[in-house]
């Protein structure tokens, strides 16, 4: 069990910024960037392996890859064959397809096959509350059955939740998520560092751009407490 | 300086727990009930001027501290989740501060008092009975300093609601007072001459320097025709010579003629004409982003929607070298938003949301797919078209929501982008533009001191302050 001491609690916000930086970094192409990041924020916040199990499944996904899904009708909706693919890249799709059933055929079920870490797929519970519906994963074997359905538009979303709460989180968990998270920003470098700024420093050592009146004062920062003091100090700058 | 906007008393445990958790920024947490964390930093030279000054008994030169118009800029505000501070979409619905960035705002309030308190402290330390406070005028003058730089396309991106709901706050807002019904007396008029009164005078003592903006005189030139025009329309009004609503024709008949940027201010300024309308569509700046997409929307009919929204994207460049040449990327050195050419950043993922060549990719692969085949199954098929096929559903027939342009493309200047944010949602004057991307300005020129809010005497048409003399 976690104590208090070893556990913080994430906002949505932080959640979604350190999760996307690693399916980012993981390979998730832009187009999916989204869609990957929310699956592992659903993974974090409604699965039973919280926070703990993330690093395994961002290890996971990123020995995937994107690919289209074959879809079949099967006598009890659609069967989609996943191609293999980690979890994170076909939830949406999946929940897609059953959305598509259960809006315009009143049917929201499809089984699911032939994905990796299909138990993840229970996330798509997340996920259907940002369509205003619910969705349930059960197992059948090796396949997962979607069932999608009508939810109370009052009821408190996962994501109601997180905004208010936060996800918890041991710390040693986090920050070894937030530094891995790091491999999806760019190295400092000579080059990079021109790259933003109020002047920029040219190969050959010119600055270009101008002097601001506004020049930044660190000496502060740096001081000791008898600088400020008073009269006599004054004219020591 | 470092603070931090909590709700609520802080006991002495929170507060030690600040102090140590708020310098190591990134990797500190804020204490629960946090609001905002913030930094901000000393002007060098003009913030001694000013403490020698007021230590020496007189009030500092205007015509120097008229050059930034601030004696500390804010360096970071973060809120909304950022470092465990508390997420706005949580706050009550009557919380006063629920509505976007009013937090951060009342952070750079108090960073202004803030700054006033220290050189007040510091000229007393220093010149002892000698010392003297500012003006009342001098106090309202100066404001707080803002930096901002290329991390607010970023902003503009993930916040598309905000950004096309400010919009049309501020449209609907200048409708309404364009549609006035004027009496004789022209009262509306006269009211809208004296503030541009306040707008001639404050370009013309703009001290500040622009690289890629318009100079304020040039601006200035335009308002007083501006100006002129109006005192035409207000005799012509008394003398019974205009019609119930003479502001319609009054505006159409500037526009095109003065500069963009005179007649925008024109525009701005007939908001204070119509406070209570601009007052009530502003409290709905509480906004979800959430882009949630319609699986069951037929294929054609996303098409469809991608030509009437996006029209202005298939007729951009995009082939060309200068049409591909920027990278937007974020550095491992204190996360700082950067913007290069292609070649001298290989690797970095680009973060620019590259709107323009996703819609055109969007629109190839679905060109091939029947009409009445559901979205669903079109992004089974071709699963990266995801985000923008829900970005382009979600935000479907929201005329202001995206940036439409090429932010790859060479020509493409951010600083006009982080303008409009900051002079919009943020309220920054004086915006001074460098290398086309960071933008240093003041924030609070001329509002109302703690003094004047308590005393009930703050001016409601405070902005555009005169130098003090």
């Amino acid at each position: 069990m976690m104590s208090t001491f070893d556990t913080m609690a994430v906002t949505l916000r932080e959640s979604r910024l350190i999760l996307e930086r690693l399916v980012q970094a993981a390979g998730a192409p832009p187009g999916l960037l989204p869609s990957a990041r929310d699956c592992a924020l659903f993974s974090a916040a409604l699965l039973d392996h919280g926070y703990d199990g993330i690093a395994a499944q961002v290890d996971a996904f990123r020995a995937s890859g994107p690919q289209p899904v074959a879809l079949r009708e099967g006598p009890d909706g659609i069967e989609i064959d996943g191609a293999g693919q980690h979890a994170w890249y076909v939830a949406a799709c999946v929940l897609d397809l059953a959305i598509d059933g259960f809006r315009r055929q009143g049917n929201g079920r499809v089984r699911v096959t032939n994905v990796g870490n299909i138990d993840e797929l229970a996330l798509v519970a997340g996920l259907a509350e940002q369509h205003g519906l619910a969705a349930t994963a059960t197992r059948e074997g090796a396949a997962m059955r979607v069932v999608v359905s009508a939810r109370p538009a009052a009821a408190p979303t996962c994501l109601d939740r997180i905004r208010r709460e936060g996800i918890v989180v041991r710390k040693t968990v986090w920050w070894k998520l937030y530094a891995g998270a790091l491999e999806a920003l760019a190295p400092d470098s000579f080059e990079s560092r021109r790259h933003a700024g109020t002047v920029r420093i040219e190969a050959d050592g010119r600055l270009v751009g101008r002097a601001d009146e506004d020049e930044t004062d660190l000496s502060m920062l740096t001081a000791d407490v008898a600088r400020v003091a008073p009269a006599t100090a004054a004219g020591g700058r | 300086m470092m603070g931090a906007l909590v709700e609520g008393d802080v006991t002495p445990a929170e507060h030690a727990a600040i102090g140590a958790e708020l310098p190591k920024l990134y990797e500190g947490r804020a204490t629960p009930r946090t609001l905002t964390w913030a930094r901000s930093n000393r002007s060098g030279r003009l913030f001694d001027l000013a403490v020698n000054a007021f230590a020496a008994g007189r009030q500092p030169p205007v015509a120097e501290l008229g050059r930034t118009c601030y004696l500390m800029r804010n360096t970071g505000i973060d809120g909304n989740g950022t470092f465990g501070t508390k997420s706005f979409l949580a706050f009550g619905k009557d919380h006063p501060l629920r509505v976007t960035l009013q937090a951060q705002l009342l952070t750079a309030y108090m960073m202004r008092v803030f700054a006033t308190d220290l050189v007040n402290h510091f000229a007393v330390c220093r010149g002892g009975r000698k010392a003297v406070l500012p003006t009342p005028e001098l106090a309202r003058y100066l404001g707080v300093g803002n930096g901002s730089a290329l991390g607010l396309m970023y902003f503009m991106n993930n916040h598309p609601r905000l950004i096309d709901r400010w919009m049309e706050v501020r449209e609907t807002a200048i409708a309404t007072a364009r549609l006035l019904d004027i009496d004789r007396d022209a009262a509306p008029l006269r009211r809208l001459a004296g503030l541009l009164d306040k707008a001639l005078v404050f370009r013309r003592q703009d001290r500040s320097e622009y690289e890629a903006f318009v100079p304020s005189a040039l601006v200035a030139d335009d308002l007083d025709v501006i100006r002129r025009e109006l005192g035409q329309l207000i005799e012509r009004v008394g003398a019974g010579q205009e019609g119930a609503t003479p502001l319609v024709s009054f505006v159409d008949s500037l526009d095109g003629r003065v500069h963009p940027e005179a007649f925008e201010t024109l525009l701005s300024l007939l908001i204070e004409l119509v406070p209570d309308v601009a007052d009530e569509l502003s409290a709905t700046l509480v906004l979800d982003e959430e882009l949630a997409a319609r699986p069951e929307m037929s294929a054609g009919r996303l098409r469809a929607i991608l030509h009437e929204d996006y029209a202005w994207a298939f007729g951009l460049d995009l082939s060309s070298d200068a049409a591909n040449r920027y990278v937007w990327y974020k550095s491992r050195t204190a996360e700082e938003p950067r913007r290069g050419p292609r070649e001298e950043i290989q690797g970095a993922h680009n973060l620019g949301l590259d709107i323009p060549r996703m819609v055109l990719a969007l629109d190839a692969d679905l060109e091939g797919v029947p009409a009445g085949e559901s979205v669903a199954r079109f992004l089974a098929a071709h699963p990266r078209h995801r985000l923008m096929a829900t970005r382009v559903q979600a935000l479907a027939g929201l005329p202001y929501h995206s940036v439409h342009a090429n932010i790859m493309d060479e020509a493409f200047v951010p600083a006009h982008i982080t303008r409009f944010l900051n002079v919009g949602l943020h309220g920054i004057d004086k915006a001074r533009d460098f290398l086309n991307r960071n933008l240093r300005g003041v924030l609070f020129h001329g509002a109302p001191t703690a003094t004047d809010l308590a005393d009930g005497t703050a001016d409601p048409h405070w902005f555009y302050p005169a130098e003090p003399e």
